[in-house]
This record gives C-alpha cells, structure tokens and sequence, in this order.
C-alpha cells in the first residue's frame, strides 16, 4: 500500500506526486513526456555536517567525509564498481555533494526500472576496505589540488572564512589534504549508519512516468532504516565585518576581487523564510547586474570589463551574499558597492525596477521547469524545509516594492562589507599582505 | 527523433523550424556563414559582442540588458567560431513561450524585434559606425580575456596545446585571436566585415516554439527584410585540409604556479567533423572519454588512482584528439604509459564490446537530451544546418550502431602522436 498525493500547479501546466510507502523513501514524481528519464537520490547530509549523535555521544566527523562517502559508494562488494553496472544497463550516473545533500543519480533513455533499483541498491551496501579507501584518497587529493590551484576558488574560501569564524563552511567540500589523508573505513561506516537511511533521504524522478512504474522497479528494495536522533545542527553565525583587507598572491592575468557580507537569519514560517530569499534576490540583482546602473558606473570607468558574479545563499546557520570580478583597482571597486548600497538605501528600488526585476526572476523560474535537471536540482535544493519550485514560482505575486525595500533596508549595510582581494604575483612585490 | 519543417523565405535562405509541445521556453537563432579572414579572428569575435550589447533603439549596455528582464528574461547567446574556411556566427534567443506570458501581447514579435534591431539596426556614431569608446572597451574586454585564461589552468594548458601544434600557414589561430590580433582592429575594418556578414554569407533561421512556421516565417519576412536577398553556397572547405607528413612529436614544457601539473597530449586525426565517415569520431571520443567507465576514467583514474579528471576532446581546427589531465607533477611518465596502453587496447581491437554498446548508449542518450532542451536543439540544428551536416538522427544512429570494436581498431591505426606538453608547478610543487 502506498499514498500518492497529488501536487498540482495548472497555473504552469505542472504537476508532481509525493509517494509514501514502507522501505523506499519518500519519493517525488515529475511526469514529463520526454525520451529520457531522470533520478536523483539525496541523502541529507553534506559538508556542512561536522558531528552526529551516536546513542549518549556526540561524534566529530572530518571535513571532506560526505565528499568521501560519495565517491566511495560506487565500490561493491563483488569488486564491481556501479557506475559500471548502470552503463552496461544504458545509464549514465553520477553523484555530487553540497554543503547540506549528498545526491546520487542517473539519466537514460532505457531500463528505467533496473537503473532505479541498482542507485537504491548500490548506495544500500556501503563497502570501505583500507585499500579502496587508500586509492581514493589519491584521486580526492587530486580533486583538492585541481580547486587549490584555481585563483577565483581560493578567492572565494577565503572570503568566506572571513565572514564566519566557526560554521563548517569555512572548510571545501573535499576537505583538506589532512582530513583527507586521516579517514579510514570506520569514520566512514559510523558516518554512513547515522545518515545513510530511508528517513534522510528523498528519491526524486522525472519522465514519462506513473507511480505505478517507480513503485513496480521498488517493489523488492530494502534500505536501511533507523531510529533515533541523529543530527547535530551547525551553530548558526550571524557573520563578521573585518575592516582590513585580505590581499594573497596568485598566478592571475589582473587582481581577482571578491565583497562579501552576511545576513542575520531572522524569519517567521518556511514560506517567510521563501520570501525573503526572492526579495534578497531581487535587491541583488538590482545592484550587481548587467541592468543595474552600478555595472555601467563601473565599466565607463574602467574599473571592470567583465560583468560581475554573484550569489546568495541560505542555509542551516549561513545566509550570505558574495559578489565577485576582475578590476585593477579593487578598492575603487569596493568603495563603489559601499556607495551604491547606501544610495539604495536612502533612495529605496522604484516600482517600475521592481516590476521589471520581479518579472526576470519569475520568468527564470517558470523558464527552468522544462529541464528535468534542473527542475529536481529545485526540489534537493528546497528539501528538507523550502517550499517546493512551484510554490515558489508563485511567491513573486506575494511580493511588494514596499516589501523588498523593508528587506534591503534590514539586511543591508555598507559598512558590513568584507573585500578579499588575489593580486598577480608579479606585481607589487614589496606589499606585504593585511590580515585581520 | 525530431521533425523538422523546413520552409523557403528567399532563394538560398532557409527557416528550419521544429515543432514543440509540452515546454514554457521557445527558442529562435539565425546563423551567418562567411569565409573566414587570415589574421581576422578577433574582430570578428568582437563584431557579434558589439551586435548583442546595444542597438539603435537600446544605445546602451544597461538599456539593452533592461529590454531583456522586460521581455521576461529573454537570454541572449552568440557563438563565433571557425570552421575551416568559415566563420560562423550565430545569434540566439531563448523565451518564455506565449502562453506563459502576461501583459504583452504578440510577445514572441517583441523578441524577434529587439534580436533583428541589435543586428541589424546596432547604435551607430554620428558617422554611421561602431563608437570608437564601445569599440575601445570591448577590445579591452576581449583582451582582458584572453589573458584571463592562464587563471585556469586547464584552459590555458589547452591552448598552449593548440597553439604549439598550428600550422600558422593554414590559419590555425583560437576562435577569438590573439593579443596583437585585438590590437590591430579598427572601426573600419569591423564595418566592413559587419557589411559582410550581413550581406555576403550564407544565412540560416531556427525557431522551436508555439507559434506556426507560416507566423514565424512572416515575422521573419517582416523584421529581417532587408538582408533576405538571394544567397548562393560560399565556396570552400568545412574543414582544415589534412597536414604534410608528421613530424617528430613535439615536446613541450613550462612551468606554473600551485601543487597540480596539467598534462595534455595531442594526436592527428585522419578525418576532420565534416568529412565522410567522421561518425567514427563520435564514437571514439564517448570509448575514450564521454560515456560512463570510459577508458581513460577507467584505466588512469579509477586503476591507477593518477588523477581526478582526465578527458579527450576533438579539436577541429587542427584536427586532432586531445587527452588532458591534471596530475601529481612527478606522474607524467606514469600517465602517459597508462594513457598508451588505453590507445594500444583500441588499436589492438581489445576494446570491450560491452562498452562499445555502452558508448552508443550514452551518445543516444546525449543527442536525445540536446531535444529535450528547446535551447540546445536550436542551436544545434542551425551549427549542423551551417555546415551541411544531417539532422536525420535516425540514420546517423544507424550508422554509429554499425561501429565495432575492428573499425575503432583500423581507425586508430592512423592516428599519430603529435605533441606532449606539461605544464608543471615551480619546484614540482607538493602533492597535497
């Protein structure tokens, strides 16, 4: 017996279900009439996760240890590698970590059915030896190596490890040389058992599907299971100002520059929370892209070419924005943002750039619900506590300029602004770096 | 796989247009083919910036960008790439579909307008050309770019790669030129080539969307007018004509920052993109690198534990297969004896028919994915519309499922090592 419910959005001509059953976990069903079919299995733990519960104690686990798990599940215990198994059955897999979801997946066009039961299977039989684990430890210090050597990837740890002095941000994905070179099989069993079962995970799956066909492909699979507590939430940070600059030396062609800053986490509900996120969007956008005047200022100046980069992001105990680019002076740069914010500020984004900006954004949302990818990229991203992408679609109606001013004038502040600068290495020899 | 009507708009211009259901995005490009210039590859990347920044009634980057989260986020994208004797510049834009949008009425007309008002009607000076001040910061532009690129070093080892195996002789430069190249541009000169494209090049349209071929056809007829006069097929090759007999494998090594060395080797292709019987290639590069457990993953990284990310790319502008990796800077010698044994297991016709299968599953799979995105299908039939290369994927999948492990055995019989190059940390860098 399972229960199907019905998710449905004519409003975008959309439509998903949530499948509940004993043994599976929950699933999400995307139909879409396409050729291809999509499966994505997260499991709710990712880089940001730093100790777990096991029983009465409290147990660390090193930086780079989900990274590890992801690329280590592929192993089986017959010596056969799944990634293998999945392409003889016509299906390309793959698997990625972020700072809050492992996810495994896979596209094809034939064999749904097996494919589906081989990801649920082989992330079901975890399978660490001392010496798999020692041949992946060569390739992850490799993976480490190849973002180490990258300037605009130093840039941004950097920044970020300005702005939080304690939250597991600080530290990559793939963790460090050290973290990496001390896990073992038994870190990564203990790991695995308190996050690797079916009430940590969720099983989403685009194509041209009914419940019925995922439900028949699951019929005999069995996953673990488990009981208890297990998670210990990162302590959330609100963000630190460091009034000096951060100034290191790369290999790069013209000085790399990156302002950051960090928002409290204040919010009412789950769909408040969801507001605000597309109202800090909105004010983003409005100051660092190409339509905003601030990008114009900058290139009649010379102070940029290239457009600038920026993200925002909120996360258990992290909320922030980063902007990034390439500028032979930095500073002017910085001086510039700071400028500009507290014009904004005083000034408030008019009704007709709020019109405009909100539309954009609802357009990229709607734009992106043909990409079965991109559209479950949405729903792991929203679990376990956002509102899913249609709602979410349909939040922009909700909003105001009135009300995503009242958000720019509470979260922004120029003097909360973090610069971060990589300068070429055969320049200015006799600087000495600042440090806070 | 894909139906697509092809309809007449003037003698020699064509509009391909593929039916769509079931997707909120359309899509609309128009490519132009001219014969490519020696020592011309910058302006003519800097020519499609220009066109795609601003227009007469949009003077400004701001404006323009304005116009587009106005027309619902409508994006953008231009490609300028060389193909043998050919430049092909393409001009794409991708929109919310009709029926998802609000508050403007003919909204798929308003896109088309802006696109054919950034071509064809750009913002002029008062002499009737491109601003000397826009010209002057997209050269700075184009240059900041080009020197941007030894700040990844996977894409700076890439074109030294290139760079060390042209043959200066038959215009073998990057697709967006060179320093000195971006230097010597001038207003004039960019004009002139503007009037070229426009004027001298054969031209091609794609839509995917809602709207009837006949509609787009007339909204075509009607925004785009004045450069639908009759076309004729340029003369000239699609690709570089095959090298004089090899010479002794160039070696090369420099020297960089950081704890990884980039590794990449470089091997002549008997055949180029265009040519008859290059279906091969296709299915080459998805046994070495593309398809899931492919050779090189299996054998270099997965076996050996050497890298993390090794690929094989084809190039087409000096025709050749290129394998590139990043490694521990004292593996080089390692790695380049697993990646021989990789090719000797091709050549020695020892690949393993299962991953031959599992190769053609994954190009499948890849092609059917391309028409699953209404972006990715547009320009991808207007790139093999350009260059007269077939849509009938049915008939190139029949003809990729006759591939056996023998005919990628003879096929690499006739590739031939051309350069090694490293690109290594000072000091040999510290693994980890």
């Amino acid at each position: 017996m399972a229960d199907v419910i019905l998710h449905d959005h004519p409003e975008f001509r959309e439509r998903y279900y949530e499948i509940r059953r004993e043994g599976p976990p929950v699933i999400y069903l995307i139909p879409k009439k396409r050729a291809t079919f999509y499966a994505v299995l997260r499991v709710g733990i990712g880089s940001y996760d730093r100790s777990y519960r096991d029983g009465e104690k409290i147990r660390p686990i090193l930086a780079g240890t989900a990274h590890f798990l992801e690329h280590k599940l592929f192993a089986n215990p017959d010596g056969s590698d799944a990634m293998e198994r999945l392409s003889d059955l016509g299906a390309d897999a793959n698997a990625y970590t972020t700072g809050t979801s492992t996810c495994y997946l896979f596209n094809c066009r034939e064999n749904f059915g097996e494919s589906l039961k081989e990801l649920l299977t082989f992330v079901s039989e975890p399978y660490f030896t001392r010496e798999n684990v020692e041949m992946e430890k060569k390739i992850i210090l490799q993976e480490a190596a190849m973002y180490g050597d990258s300037p605009s990837s130093r840039l941004f740890v950097a920044s970020i490890r300005r702005l939080y002095r304690d939250h597991p941000i600080r530290d990559e994905i793939v963790g460090t040389p050290a973290s990496i070179r001390a896990i073992t099989p038994s870190r990564l069993y203990g790991v695995y058992r308190a996050f690797y079962h079916t009430g940590n995970m969720q099983l989403f799956v685009a194509g041209d599907l009914t419940p019925e066909d995922v439900l028949t492909s699951l019929s005999d699979v069995s996953m673990p299971s488990r009981e208890g507590e297990f998670r210990v939430a990162p302590v959330a940070e609100s963000g630190r100002v460091c009034k000096t600059v951060r100034t290191f030396r790369r290999r790069v062609s013209k000085p790399l520059f990156n302002v950051a800053t960090a928002f409290p986490e204040r919010y009412e509900d789950t769909q408040d929370r969801q507001r605000r996120m597309l109202a800090l969007g909105i004010v983003s956008a409005h100051l660092f892209s190409d339509s905003g005047t601030l990008y114009g200022e900058l290139k009649d100046k010379g102070l940029v070419t290239n457009p600038l980069r920026w993200m925002t992001e909120w996360n258990p105990g992290v909320c922030f924005l980063s902007v990034s680019g390439e500028s032979s002076e930095p500073r002017k740069v910085y001086e510039l943002i700071r400028e500009r914010i507290r014009s904004l500020i005083d000034n408030g984004i008019s009704d007709e750039d709020f019109s405009r900006l909100c539309r954009a954004h609802y357009a990229e949302n709607v734009s992106s619900f043909d990409d079965a990818e991109e559209l479950v990229g949405a729903f792991c991203d929203a679990m376990p506590d956002w509102e899913d992408p249609y709602v979410e679609a349909s939040l922009f109606e909700t909003l105001s300029t009135d009300y995503v001013n009242g958000v720019l004038r509470e979260l922004f502040s120029p003097d909360r602004l973090n610069l971060t600068v990589v300068m070429p290495d055969s320049e200015n020899q006799n600087e000495t770096e600042d440090e806070e | 796989m894909i139906q697509i009507k092809t309809l007449t708009l003037c003698p020699g211009v064509l509009l391909d247009y593929v039916p769509t259901e079931d997707y909120k995005n359309a899509a609309f490009a128009v490519g132009f083919k001219y014969k490519i210039r020696r020592g011309r590859s910058a302006a003519d990347a800097m020519l499609s910036r220009l066109l795609f920044r601003s227009s007469r009634d949009y003077p400004t980057h701001t404006l323009f960008s304005r116009r587009m989260e106005e027309l619902y986020s409508t994006s953008l994208s231009l490609q300028s790439s060389r193909y043998g004797d050919f430049r092909a510049a393409t001009f794409q834009a991708t929109f919310l579909d009709e029926p998802y949008v609000h508050g403007i009425p003919s909204f798929t007309r308003e896109v088309l307008a802006t696109v054919a008002g950034a071509i064809l009607r750009p913002a002029l000076d008062q002499n009737g050309k491109f601003p000397i001040d826009v010209i002057e910061q997209e050269k700075t532009t184009l240059l900041d770019q080009i020197k941007a690129i030894r700040n990844n070093k996977n894409a700076y080892a890439m074109t030294r790669l290139i760079e060390i195996t042209a043959d200066p002789d038959r215009y073998d430069v990057p697709d967006y030129g060179t320093v000195e190249e971006v230097e010597q541009i001038t207003a004039e000169f960019l004009w002139r080539r503007y009037r070229e494209m426009l004027y001298r090049s054969e031209i091609r349209f794609v839509y995917e969307g809602s709207l009837k071929p006949e509609e787009i056809a007339h909204l075509i007829g009607e925004l785009f007018g004045e450069i639908l006069t009759e076309r004729r097929p340029l003369a000239g090759k699609n690709c570089l004509p095959r090298r004089a007999p090899h010479r002794p494998v160039l070696r090369v090594r420099e020297e960089t920052d950081g704890k990884q060395a980039m590794l990449g080797l470089s091997y002549r292709l008997p055949v180029g993109f265009t040519e008859p019987g290059a279906e091969i290639l296709t299915v080459l590069s998805a046994v070495l690198s593309d398809a899931p457990m492919a050779l090189l993953f299996s054998e270099v990284r997965e076996k050996n534990g050497f890298c993390y990310s090794i690929h094989s790319s084809l190039r087409s502008s000096n025709r050749n297969l290129v394998i590139m990796c990043g490694i521990a800077p004292d593996s080089e010698l390692d790695v380049e004896r697993a990646v021989s044994r990789v090719l000797s297991t091709v050549r020695t016709g020892k690949t393993d028919p299962a991953l031959v299968r599992a190769a053609l599953a994954y190009i499948k799979m890849s092609v059917a994915s391309v028409f699953e995105s209404v972006d990715a299908t547009v320009g991808y039939v207007l790139f093999r519309r350009l260059f007269n290369r077939t849509v009938d994927f049915d008939k190139l999948f029949e003809r990729w499922e006759k591939i056996t492990s023998d005919d990628l055995a003879a096929f690499m019989k006739k590739i031939r090592p051309d350069a090694v190059y490293l690109l290594s940390p000072e000091g040999g860098g510290q693994n980890g």
